[in-house]
């Protein structure tokens, strides 16, 4: 057994978020010596999923800045209970709960998933399926006229949820639109089937407001534009919104739809969303725990082998050839903010989402129906409020310009929560005490629209603020001096929704600088069965 | 899916989860190895990377499959991912029999599935390396204090009492092994598929339990037939 001193790693990778997990599972079959170490008792980093127990410890590591400022204002919730009512709804056991920092869905044409197969690591793995978007309108906001493509419906008592269409059949009975409004939005669906051929007909709005685009080129106003924002999943006001982001998001999405079964296009993992990932793929490699932070020697840098040295913290030094890491754990001092929303383009700003993470007393079945015969039943939903379906903070009206949000809602299917509760993961760009009052008004509006009596209510509830850093940000200089070119810093995590397949190039980049010259692209985590799983699929008869 | 297209009457059959630990260099693999492959290698590699193992064990009434997930290495460390012990309904806590700091790390990993695992986990303790044991044996004990009272010429450093003892009165099965000569391992497995309740191997197991059919239906198949499902649907082209 190597001890960790003695050992010259050819590559130690710090963290167990998804990227170096990812990373871990790349290099699981070369030759490569590796040393892979976490400074937390637990796995995934940013991409952890926590019992409440652990949740608990997190949320008090954030509140003592022992945690990563890419985590802040973290607080717990456990709304006031009467005891004496011995069949009010309750919290299960700490441990039947595993509650995912990164929910983040899957689309199913994303690189993830067919790596995930061709690494061999799907197996270890399971996955459910994120049936359908739904568009929050209020009670409150103003009702469409019969010019603007709404049907006309008069005006509506209470608020309520509209199913997104994701087929031409969908959009056909849709009994919210006119005929015009149909017309309009099936010529949409037409043209984004294959967008990237008709580059006339969108190329000159590429950069311009996603809004404007469909109002000028294809007529669709703005009251019937929110399923079509939804599907961007963008944190951003539409204003904000390019065309070119939009098209791509809205063709990604679509595009995914009957890939693994008919009627879903995205998949989480169950048991706690990319945390699930992160610990196969580390298990592929085998992980090390390190306590504590850890400081960059200066001291040594070896001509002859290029290794250098790091000092762990508990473990004392060890000596390397490569380092990999994320920007928060090779370095701190240097983060940097900029207040923006949305996740949408590679640029070179943090993105800061308002977030929590509420287990609620109801399954919320209404918000699962199946997606098609033969399909899995879908495990997850998601719910999306427009900009102008909430009041804010210090108001009963509705306010125009508020940031859109969004609740990923998750069954007990996902493995998250016990029977009989579902989990409801929100986002938004607003920040600060607006930002949660936001996310209490679309739980709040959620659960009264499901019209279930009695009314499903929150058991507990955590809610933090999550920034990222830039993606192309350099070593920290005190790292950077001991070895230029060996130390690889890895984006952040983001508080994205769905899984963005950067990610996957981020990994791609690092494991060709470690491997050099012996690999090329194609054999990026593609591995053979293990001569010793040789007996596993034999007669595999159930599986689906 | 499906139940079964083999030719056999069918006897039940369920798939049980079952999770191996234990120092590093006691012997885990090698243990699963005689009982899958019915086969031993000498000096075997450190496990890296294999996902898990399967093998059936028949039963007169019943057909169990084991999913054997080996620890790769992770049992270095202080923690194991929570995705090793979910839904386990079995363990193999492995020690070496002529290692006496195995059996105290054995009982670490006790600890760890009583706090970490479902409630009803089957736990076996097993002792290894039974065959360093006979006094025939061409490998001498190496170790200063001899805790050992089988005698010179002995590798043993634990008594099978003391094991015994301790599995008793955490309630563990307990069994000496050579997966060198095969002796035991079997039995182990068996005893292991007989100690598993019947009702924890039908229908849906909650929370802790393992998926049974009902969750089993919500799973999505990467790897089924893809482009025959109508991946054109959503295209509306």
């Amino acid at each position: 057994m190597d001890s960790l001193e003695g050992t010259l790693w050819d590559v130690v990778l710090y963290g167990t978020g998804i990227r170096q997990s990812l990373l871990a599972l790349a290099l699981s079959r070369s030759d490569k010596k590796i040393l892979h170490i976490d400074s937390h008792q637990w796995y995934g980093g940013a991409e952890a999923a926590f019992s409440l127990q652990e949740a608990k410890t997190w949320v008090e590591g954030i509140q003592h800045e022992l945690e990563h400022p890419q985590f802040k204002k973290a607080s717990l919730h456990h709304p006031e209970r009467d005891d004496s009512q011995t069949d009010a709804p309750k919290l299960s056991y700490p441990r039947a709960y595993s509650l995912a920092l990164a929910p983040q869905l899957i689309y199913a044409r994303s690189d993830l998933l067919r790596l995930l197969v061709s690494s061999k690591v799907e197996k270890q793995l399971e996955f459910v399926a994120i049936g359908s978007w739904w568009v929050y309108q209020s009670a409150l906001a103003p009702q469409g006229s019969s010019d603007d493509g709404t049907a006309d419906g008069g005006e509506s008592s209470r608020s309520s949820l509209l199913r997104v269409p994701s087929s031409r059949e969908d959009v056909f009975a849709d009994t919210t639109l006119d005929l015009n409004g149909r017309r309009k939005l099936m010529k949409f669906l037409r043209f984004i089937a294959r967008f990237e051929d008709e580059p006339d007909t969108w190329q000159q709005h590429a950069s311009k407001p996603f809004p404007e685009f469909l109002e000028q080129q294809f007529g669709i106003p703005v009251a019937i534009q929110s399923p079509l924002i939804a599907l961007t999943l963008s944190l951003k006001p539409p204003s904000e919104i390019t065309t070119e982001f939009a098209l791509s998001k809205i063709a990604t999405h679509l595009r995914s739809i009957g890939v693994f079964g008919r009627g879903f296009g995205a998949v989480i993992p169950k048991w706690g969303g990319l945390s699930e990932i992160a610990q196969v793929a580390c298990r592929a490699c085998a992980v090390g725990g390190d306590n504590g932070a850890y400081a960059a020697e200066e001291e040594s840098q070896d001509g002859a082998d290029s290794s250098f040295k790091i000092k762990l913290s508990s473990d004392g030094r060890v000596s390397t050839r490569w380092l990999v890491g994320d920007v928060e754990d090779l370095g701190l001092g240097s983060m940097k903010e900029t207040s923006i929303g949305g996740g949408d383009s590679r640029s070179d700003t943090a993105i800061i989402a308002s977030r929590s993470v509420t287990v609620v007393s109801s399954p919320l079945g209404s918000l699962f129906p199946p997606v098609a015969e033969g399909s899995p039943p879908p495990a997850g939903a998601v719910v999306f409020f427009p900009s102008g379906s909430l009041c804010t903070a210090g108001s009963e009206e509705i306010s125009q310009n508020h940031s859109p949000v969004y609740i990923q809602v998750h069954s007990n299917d996902t493995g998250e929560c016990p029977k009989g509760q579902s989990v409801l993961y929100t986002f938004t760009a607003e920040l600060g005490p607006p930002g949660l009052q936001l996310l209490t008004n679309a739980m709040t509006g959620l659960l009264a629209a499901v019209e279930e009596d009695p009314t499903p209510i929150a058991l507990w509830q955590m809610q933090y603020e999550q920034s990222s850093q830039w993606a192309d940000a350099d070593p920290p200089h005190t790292l950077h001096a001991v070895n230029n070119d060996r130390i690889i810093c890895l984006p952040s995590s983001s508080p994205d929704l769905s899984f963005d397949d950067a990610i996957i190039e981020n990994v791609r980049d690092a494991w060709k600088r470690i491997m050099g010259d012996e690999v090329d692209d194609a054999s990026f985590m593609v591995f053979e069965d293990r001569e010793e799983m040789a007996g596993i699929d034999e007669d595999d008869d159930d599986l689906g | 899916m499906a139940d079964s297209t083999g030719a056999q009457a069918p006897k039940p059959s369920s798939s049980v989860k079952l999770v191996l630990l234990g120092e590093a260099a006691v012997g885990k693999s090698s243990l699963v190895m005689r009982f899958v492959n019915n086969d031993f290698q000498e000096n075997k590699e450190p496990t890296i990377g294999a996902a898990f193992l399967t093998q059936k064990c028949n039963l007169p009434t019943r057909t169990i499959k084991f999913e054997i997930w080996d620890t790769a290495g992770q049992e270095r460390f202080a923690s194991l991912a929570p995705m090793y012990y979910r839904n386990a309904q079995a363990a193999l806590v492995v020690y070496d029999i002529t290692k006496a700091s195995s059996l105290t790390k054995a009982q670490h990993w006790v600890a760890e599935l009583q706090r970490q695992a479902s409630p009803g986990i089957v736990i076996a303790l097993v002792g290894n390396k039974f065959d360093l044991a006979n006094p025939s044996s061409s490998s001498a004990a190496e170790g200063e204090g001899e805790e050992g009272e089988e005698g010179e010429g002995d590798a043993r450093k634990i008594p099978a009492a003391t094991a015994k003892a301790y599995a008793d009165e955490e309630a563990l099965l307990f069994f000496e092994t050579s997966a060198k000569t095969g002796m035991n391992v079997a039995e182990v497995f068996t005893a292991i598929a007989n100690a598993i309740p019947e009702t924890s191997l039908k229908g849906p197991r909650g929370a802790a339990g393992q998926s049974g059919r009902q969750q089993e239906e919500s799973r999505v198949n990467l790897t089924g037939p893809r482009d025959n499902v109508g991946a054109k649907e959503g295209c509306a082209c």
